[in-house]
């Protein structure tokens, strides 16, 4: 005989599985969204010891 | 131990133990299911009992989350340690996440069961509020632009919070209520059979070790905001740079988490 109740235990499954399924690409996502922002902002930034475009050293020396 | 709770030696650590975390959990978890599926079914419920390996680990795991956020607010408050609300509001959407589980499989677990796929009982109507908790925490975090001030009144929301758990926890014994009685944490030991249990167990370790891995992951990302933050900041005032290796792998002590 066919469990019954069949449609309720596979509805509790696949709703477990997309949250916790979406927890772990959601922030698998953002961390490599983080690095990829965190490479592209540094870059952006003056390094140590350089001169902005009026002769200041932008270290602070 | 202090030294464990720096961001930089966390995001180190982490690096290294979120693997073996990962392998760790999809084991514990792939055992626990293989376990479930093979398990007799039950008696009176049939195979419908299969639900209680996600419900109950998702129940414990929504009440240990927020005892977790609950010591973490204490550190905010106390110490004033910044990982300590990283790792707070890291959690909250991790609870969030495992209370509407519990919830719903709760539901899906009900309507075959008892006829009725929701009753205002205490411990149904104890654990939304535990649900409503959460989001009113993130939403608290999304709403003041002030990290600092954020973290101090997330943690006096959670600690007032509190009060919720043990009302979760002995609603069944204070109330008459539809939802069974403790059944496994319990004085005079679990009322259920073996074959039912050590799945059971397995899936709620697993599920623990679950909630470890996402809640390092989470505090990570956190970690890695807040240094965003503070380049962009650092960039409008024309401040000059540290290197991306340090600030992706960090080892320096002025690596910490500012707000």
């Amino acid at each position: 005989m066919p469990e019954p109740h069949f449609g309720f235990i596979l509805s509790a499954f696949a709703i477990t599985i997309a949250v916790v399924g979406g927890m772990v690409i959601s922030l698998l996502l953002e961390h490599r969204r983080l690095k990829a922002d965190l490479t592209q902002i540094s870059a952006k930034l003056p390094a140590s010891g350089e001169q902005d475009q009026g002769g200041r050293k932008l270290d602070g020396e | 131990m202090w030294s464990f709770a720096n961001p930089s030696v966390f995001l180190r650590l982490t690096s290294r133990a979120l693997p073996w975390l990962s392998g760790l959990t999809v084991v514990l978890i792939a055992v626990g299911l293989y376990g479930a599926f093979r398990s007799p079914a039950d008696y009176q419920q049939g195979e419908t009992v299969k639900i209680m390996y996600l419900h109950v680990p998702a129940a414990w795991l929504s009440m240990l989350i927020y005892g977790v956020m609950a010591a973490a607010a204490l550190g905010t408050l106390v110490w004033r340690h910044p990982l300590a609300d990283a790792a707070q509001k890291a959690a909250a959407p991790i609870g969030a996440g495992f209370t509407f589980i519990c919830l719903v499989t709760g539901s899906l677990w009900g309507k075959p069961m008892w006829g009725t796929w929701w009753v205002w009982d205490a411990r149904l109507t104890s654990v939304l509020v535990l649900f409503l908790i959460y989001l009113g925490l993130i939403a608290l975090w999304q709403t003041i632009d002030d990290a600092g001030k954020a973290a101090r009144a997330a943690a006096v929301l959670t600690l007032v919070g509190v009060v919720n758990l043990p009302i979760i926890k002995f609603s069944v014994d204070w109330w008459n209520t539809l939802h069974q009685p403790a059944s496994v944490f319990r004085i005079g030991g679990p009322t259920i059979d073996a074959s039912m249990l050590w799945p059971l167990l397995t899936m709620a370790l697993g599920s623990t070790l679950l909630f470890v891995t996402l809640h390092l992951m989470a505090i990570r990302n956190e970690i890695l905001r807040r240094r965003l933050r503070r380049m962009a900041l650092r960039l409008a005032m024309g401040e000059p740079k540290p290197s991306v290796a340090r600030l992706l792998e960090p080892t320096g002590p002025d690596a910490a988490v500012q707000h």
